[in-house]
């Protein structure tokens, strides 16, 4: 995922964070496009050819990819232009194949929310109540309440004037297009105009997806539930 | 409390730097807040993609017999250029073991620099470190197999799978959630090419339905079986050898050099016959016949010659697969004379060797079915050629040629025999709910 994640946490669940942080690590070998040994690199090579068997965890990542890619129209589209229905999920037998072997597939729009969301999953089993998660700043998902009993505080943008809002038990997600990213709407193939993106909702997975969806569409759509907030900033 | 903030801060100041040019998230002092906080930054490195021009990276887990027998042999390999493999680490809870096992990769042609390691999690850390092969003894397998696959590791495990087939379902699940895994058991008959020809020819309904077979695993020996593995009087417990550690699984067991070094011998440790050398004969006739999970397994025999072994020197099993299909297995300690290895089908029987494969028809259909021999490749030593085909399989990222799924199988079979040898009873399988009953 090529970038830095930070956990913060009460001391005394020093240890849990550990195994929180190896948790990541985990996913971040699994979902890697760029090596050859990963799970994601193994499903490019291998699930045109016929359906591979993946862990729950991975279905229900897929799930979601695909999901936010229907509602948001294919403005999120982790097959880069393939859409939804270039992905078949069997639920019953935990498998996924891919309709060509031109589709290929690359989790990075959604991989750190993904990651944030088990390291998450790990430290509430092991009864950690508070903590603040994010990975490269961009994903961010907070447990519980900040020691001060409010959320944790979180400004959108380094500037001084950024807003600042208040996470408790929820994931935020940015997203942004400066001058040398040069996002890809991937619809039209069409280069996204510069503006930032955050959504903050219940879940870093479709956070993270919803996210790079809206930075591509410049507006909130009618498909994103009611249950997320938006805040744009740049062109619309 | 100055420390503290100041430390805060600075930990803000990393997410902040990381943040400039994306212009995203800055994380609030305040709300970080309290003195009793922690953060640790960084995540560590783990085995990447590299280019197949690189020597595939491998630590040996277990450096006794076995373990000193890969490595001589995948230095052997390398200088016949099958394989390019550096065994960069070793790792054994004995230190007079994992020594002698250094000294006998520096004598076999490493170049390279190794480390040691006397705990097989230290050595899982080693990023540079793609493969593990694990030789340690197969009540530690599953535990050892399940973390070096979710370390990101492709892994060999030295047979039998485990010890119970309760593990071996466990990892059968892991395995099945790491798709992208090479893992590979180290049944080195399923290589030979009679199986995969008599598979095909099963497959193309050359012999109708198969519906008995039969294969052996027989040797002898004046003494008893796996008395030529020597204690060596260097081991102390505690000094250079971690006994707890080698039990592990099994919990707290007293220290018996007898059982350290002939643990196959041992009811506790081992299946004995079944599992130490059946497995070699059942794996590749499954894999052949496809027919299947067991569903019914009996076995007898005894302790007919060497009286001193607590497992047994002759063992008979009988075993029936969901695909209507019956087994029968013989294995000795005590006499050589097996029974060969054969498929009956409706049709036509198979006989096979280890490259030959003869195809003969049944008298009622002699006249529509013609005899056929295939003779296989000569392919070499079957274990070179699972460890070639295993680095390959790393490289390629190809299927495993000795896959978990089988071998989970197999070790229904073995440990079902087992228990049956133990306590007189058959055992059914019910390959539905994956769950054993004493019948």
């Amino acid at each position: 995922m090529g970038t830095r994640f930070e956990l913060v946490l009460p001391a005394a669940d020093a240890a849990v964070g550990e195994a929180a942080l190896a948790e990541i690590e985990y996913w971040h070998a699994r979902l890697n496009r760029f090596a050859a040994d990963s799970l994601v690199s193994h499903l490019n090579r291998f699930a045109a050819a016929a359906p591979v068997r993946i862990d729950a965890a991975t279905f229900a990542l897929l799930r979601v990819a695909l999901d936010v890619c229907r509602a948001s129209d294919g403005a999120f589209d982790i097959t880069l232009g393939g859409g939804a229905d270039a992905l078949e999920l069997d639920e019953p037998r935990s498998t996924v194949r891919f309709q060509s072997a031109a589709v290929r597939i690359d989790l990075g729009g959604i991989a750190k929310g993904h990651a944030l969301e088990q390291a998450a999953a790990l430290l509430r089993a092991h009864g950690t109540t508070q903590a603040l998660l994010h990975g490269g700043t961009s994903s961010v998902l907070a447990l519980g309440s900040a020691p001060s009993g409010d959320g944790w505080k979180v400004a959108l943008g380094p500037e001084p004037d950024a807003p600042v809002v208040a996470l408790q038990d929820r994931a935020l997600s940015l997203s942004a297009n400066v001058a040398r990213d040069h996002v890809l709407d991937p619809r039209a193939r069409s280069e996204v105009p510069a503006r930032t993106v955050a959504v903050i909702g219940p879940d870093a997975c479709r956070a993270d997806a919803w996210s790079t969806a809206l930075l591509v569409l410049g507006s909130r759509p009618a498909g994103l539930d009611v249950a997320w907030q938006t805040h744009f900033r740049g062109a619309q | 409390m100055n420390d503290d903030r100041s430390d805060r801060r600075d930990f803000l100041k990393k997410s902040a730097a990381l943040a400039a040019g994306t212009a995203l998230a800055t994380l609030d002092a305040e709300s970080i807040g309290a003195s009793e906080l922690w953060a640790r930054p960084g995540t560590a490195p783990r085995p990447g993609a590299r280019t197949s021009a690189e020597p595939v990276r491998i630590g040996i887990i277990g450096t006794g017999g076995m373990g000193t027998e890969h490595l001589r042999a995948f230095q052997r390999l390398n200088s016949a250029g099958r394989t390019d493999v550096q065994i960069v680490a070793l790792c054994d809870v004995c230190r007079p073991r994992l020594e002698a096992a250094g000294h006998a990769l520096r004598e076999a042609g490493a170049r390279y620099d190794f480390r040691y390691f006397t705990d097989y999690r230290e050595l899982l850390r080693d990023a540079s470190i793609q493969g593990v092969l694990i030789a340690a003894p197969e009540h530690w397998h599953a535990a050892m197999a399940t973390l070096a696959i979710r370390a990101g590791r492709d892994v060999y495990i030295e047979k039998p799978m485990t010890l119970r087939h309760e593990d071996a379902l466990r990892l059968r699940d892991v395995v099945a959630a790491h798709p992208e895994r090479i893992v590979v058991v180290g049944t080195q008959y399923v290589t030979y090419p009679s199986y995969a020809d008599a598979k095909r020819l099963i497959a193309e309904g050359k012999i109708g339905k198969p519906v008995f077979s039969q294969t052996s695993y027989c040797r002898n020996s004046k003494d008893g079986e796996w008395l030529y593995y020597e204690i060596d009087p260097q081991w102390q417990p505690g000094v250079n050898l971690d006994w707890n550690a080698w039990t592990g699984p099994l919990g707290r067991q007293p220290w018996s050099p007898e059982v350290y070094a002939r643990w196959r011998r041992f009811r506790k440790y081992s299946t004995g016959i079944i599992g130490d050398l059946l497995v070699h004969r059942i794996t590749p006739l499954m894999m052949a016949l496809d027919v299947g999970w067991p569903i019914r397994i009996v076995a007898s025999g005894g302790h007919y010659v060497d009286k001193a072994m607590e497992n047994h020197d002759q063992v008979n099993i009988n075993i029936e697969f969901e695909n209507e299909h019956t087994m029968i297995v013989a294995g000795s300690t005590a006499n050589e004379v097996g029974l060969e290895t054969m498929i009956r089908g409706h049709r036509a029987n198979l006989y096979l060797g280890d490259r030959r494969l003869t195809l003969r028809p049944e008298r009622i259909y002699a006249e529509e079915v013609e005899e056929q021999t295939f003779e296989g490749e000569d392919l070499g030593d079957p274990q070179d050629l699972l460890r070639v085909r295993w680095i390959d399989a790393i490289r390629t990222r190809g299927p495993s040629p000795s896959p978990v799924d089988l071998g989970a199988q197999v070790m229904v079979v073995v440990d079902l025999a087992s228990r049956s040898m133990w306590d007189g009873h058959a055992y059914a399988f019910d390959p539905r709910r994956l769950k054993a009953r004493r019948i």
